[in-house]
């Protein structure tokens, strides 16, 4: 089957857009991603590779076809922002069995080895021995049991198992939340479950309000299509994925590795190929060609182009309130010597001041400069290797 | 078996395969089984014939499946089916892995009386068996410990509790709720402890998910019961004719 999902790529070359179409519906079907979604994807696809094809008369179809559906896929899926290592209260709500209780522990324990302390709740009175089961998993992690929500660290909170069908009990769910007020409310979605996923992250978003997802049971072969359409219907990212019972089997969701998963590695042989000819990437990053990039980009220059090109989220940090900061960072930039722009590692505090002042910002302002310019080659080492969201490396 | 077939009989002609596929489709039932009704000459009593329910007999009755697929509720369920037909009934908590696990079947114990065989956590799950097997009860369930399909190595030490125990049936116990993955899970399973047949937890959720078709008719297994709520009496005999007729 593996194999199966490999070919979605490799067959591109033999056989055609079409055939490529048919086995990457075939690759999502046994992802458990519902049909009528699978539908529309293809659709879409369709015509963005009609599109592509008219832009780009120089690269072959099949490989703007590779391009058009690994970047579909990867837009589907809400990125999200990454959860604060910070005291807060968070629910975890979900269908019977789906994993909610090992989960509380293992996000507890999640945030325990970050420094926060954290304590594990149930609110599950039905399951026969819920609150025994909780309280002797947070014990082999060594986390507290509490019986009220604590302010002074993450309180987790387990609920009993409830389902979109049942409209009563997820109306008293709704009461419980009201009563509790989490900051956030997880949804828990097992990888292996079927066409009830869209609909249960729906419903359950229209009646109690949920946060984000969390897919567990990811080390069985199941492929957790299922949480790509519940985190399209109800419109949130997906945050975590358990991949075993032990509770450091627990980990942030990427991307990346879950659209692998999903249809296989793609056969892609270089980013540099994709990329139309007039956006080339820059041989080499310093702060000028960063400087460069961010002015040009005020006229969605090439970086923003590539990036965009490329499915890319460009990180939000980097482009809200831009206008306002371009001019700050350039005026930043000017007040650089040469020698800082080329080597920025040698910029340390007593040239943040200086070069605040030259350029009439603050120390924090030059700092944020120098922080996204951090991110920036980041993302450009990554370009450069190939290893980009959308298009991984081989 | 009566009944079965009746409304079946009445679909057949009635959908073009192509309308069919797509009922199919969005049930989540496996792209290989509907290949097989695909190449089956008439599709309806293909599945009629390999789509079949069974009543559940043998002494000593053993549940697997994946974790959290319903297997402990399952237990507690057959055991008041056996003892409201007067059999002495004991339960094997072979699951000696899980956290509360046993302390799940303790309570249930308040509720239903069967008899309960537990060693506690850690211990070896063939030996909580092998005690239950050997006492008077008439009726004995065992219960495992969930595993994926991936860990052959833990699907390998089913084959002990089985054959240490002598299980007359070996029952794997599905979730209505699952997608097309169940059969890759089955057929792990079936490849290192031979099963039976099944039994459909959380039909109740879902009654018109694509897991007993898939199950049933890929293995043409019986599937002996199907799992309705959370309470002790909720398990109802498989309804084929029922099922197929809300599928498609
Ligand atoms: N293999 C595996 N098992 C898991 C994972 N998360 C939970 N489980 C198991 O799934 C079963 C149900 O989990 P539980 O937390 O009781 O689910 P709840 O009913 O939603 O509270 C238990 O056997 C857990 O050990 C996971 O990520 N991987
Ligand atoms: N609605 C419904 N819930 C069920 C059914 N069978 C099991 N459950 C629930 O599913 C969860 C997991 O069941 P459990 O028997 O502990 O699963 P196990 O890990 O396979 O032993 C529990 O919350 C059960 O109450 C069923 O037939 N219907
Ligand atoms: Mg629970
Ligand atoms: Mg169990």
């Amino acid at each position: 089957m593996l194999e199966r999902l490999r070919n979605v790529f490799s067959l591109l070359g033999r056989k055609g857009v079409e055939d490529a179409i048919k086995e990457l519906q075939r690759a999502l079907i046994l992802a458990d991603v519902d049909i009528k979604m699978v539908k529309e994807l293809t659709d879409s696809l369709r015509k963005d590779i009609q599109e592509e094809l008219k832009k780009h008369p120089g690269i072959p179809p099949t490989e703007i076809a590779k391009y058009a559906i690994y970047n579909h896929i990867i837009n589907l899926l809400d990125v999200g922002r990454p959860l604060k290592i910070s005291p807060q209260t968070i629910m975890l709500v979900g269908i019977n069995g789906s994993g909610k209780t090992t989960t509380a522990v293992k996000l507890a324990f999640w945030f325990k080895n970050r420094g926060i302390k954290s304590y594990v709740m149930s609110l599950d009175t039905e399951r026969p021995a819920a609150k025994e089961q909780l309280k002797q998993l947070a014990e082999k992690g060594g986390i507290e049991y509490t019986e009220e929500v604590r302010n002074d660290g993450v309180t987790i909170i387990d609920t009993p198992g409830r389902t979109a069908a049942d409209e009563k009990l997820l109306e008293e769910l709704r009461h419980l939340k009201m009563d509790i007020m989490p900051d956030r409310t997880f949804l828990v979605i097992p990888a292996d479950m079927g066409r009830l996923a869209g609909e249960e992250a729906r419903k359950f978003q229209d009646s109690i309000g949920i946060d984000g997802i969390i897919i567990t049971k990811m080390d069985g072969s199941a492929k957790g299509g299922g949480a790509l359409v519940a985190s399209k219907e109800a419109n949130i990212p997906v945050y975590f994925i358990g991949t075993g019972e032990k509770l450091q089997d627990f980990e942030p969701f990427d991307v990346e590795k879950y659209v692998k998963r999903l249809l296989g590695v793609p056969d892609i042989k270089t980013i540099q190929e994709m990329v139309p000819q007039e956006t080339k990437i820059p041989e080499r990053f310093d702060i000028n060609t960063f400087h460069e990039q961010l002015m040009q980009m005020r006229g969605a220059g090439p970086l923003n182009k590539i990036l965009s090109a490329l499915g890319m989220n460009v990180p939000v940090d980097v482009l809200e309130g831009m206008e306002e900061k371009m001019k700050r960072y350039d005026a930043i930039y000017k007040s650089m010597t040469k020698e800082e722009r080329a080597n920025p590692d040698i910029i340390n505090e007593s040239r943040i001041r200086r070069i605040a002042r030259g350029s009439g910002t603050s120390e924090a302002d030059v700092r944020q400069f120098l922080r996204d310019y951090k991110r920036a080659e980041k993302l450009f080492k990554r370009l450069k290797k190939g290893k980009i969201r959308g298009l991984p490396r081989l | 078996m009566k009944l079965i077939g009746k409304i079946l009989e009445k679909l057949r002609g009635k959908k073009s395969i192509e309308e069919l596929e797509m009922d199919l489709l969005e049930a989540h039932v496996h792209p290989d089984v509907i290949d097989l009704l695909k190449k089956a000459e008439d599709p309806i009593s293909f599945i009629k014939e390999r789509l079949r329910a069974a009543p559940l007999e043998g002494r000593i009755i053993m549940l697997v499946g994946i974790n959290g697929s319903g297997k402990t509720t399952t237990a507690v369920k057959l055991a008041h089916y056996f003892i409201n037909k007067g059999y002495r009934t004991a339960i094997a908590a072979s699951d000696t892995f899980r956290a509360g696990s046993i302390e799940q079947l303790e309570e249930w114990n308040k509720r239903v009386p069967f008899i309960l065989f537990k060693k506690g956590y850690g211990a070896d799950p063939a030996s909580v068996a092998y005690e239950a097997v050997h006492s008077d009860a008439e009726k004995i369930i065992i219960d495992t410990a969930g595993r994926q399909d991936t860990r052959k190595d833990l699907i390998e030490e089913l084959k002990k509790i089985k054959r240490v125990s002598g299980a007359d049936k070996t029952i794997m116990v599905v979730d209505a709720t699952q997608g097309v993955s169940v059969l890759e899970q089955v057929k792990q399973f079936q490849e290192h402890v031979p099963i039976d047949g099944f039994i459909v937890a959380k039909y109740d959720i879902d009654s018109k998910g694509g897991v007993p078709l898939t199950v049933g008719v890929y293995t043409g297994l019986p599937i002996f019961f199907v799992g309705i709520g959370q309470n002790p009496d909720g398990l109802e005999p498989f309804d084929p004719d029922k099922y197929v007729k809300e599928l498609i």
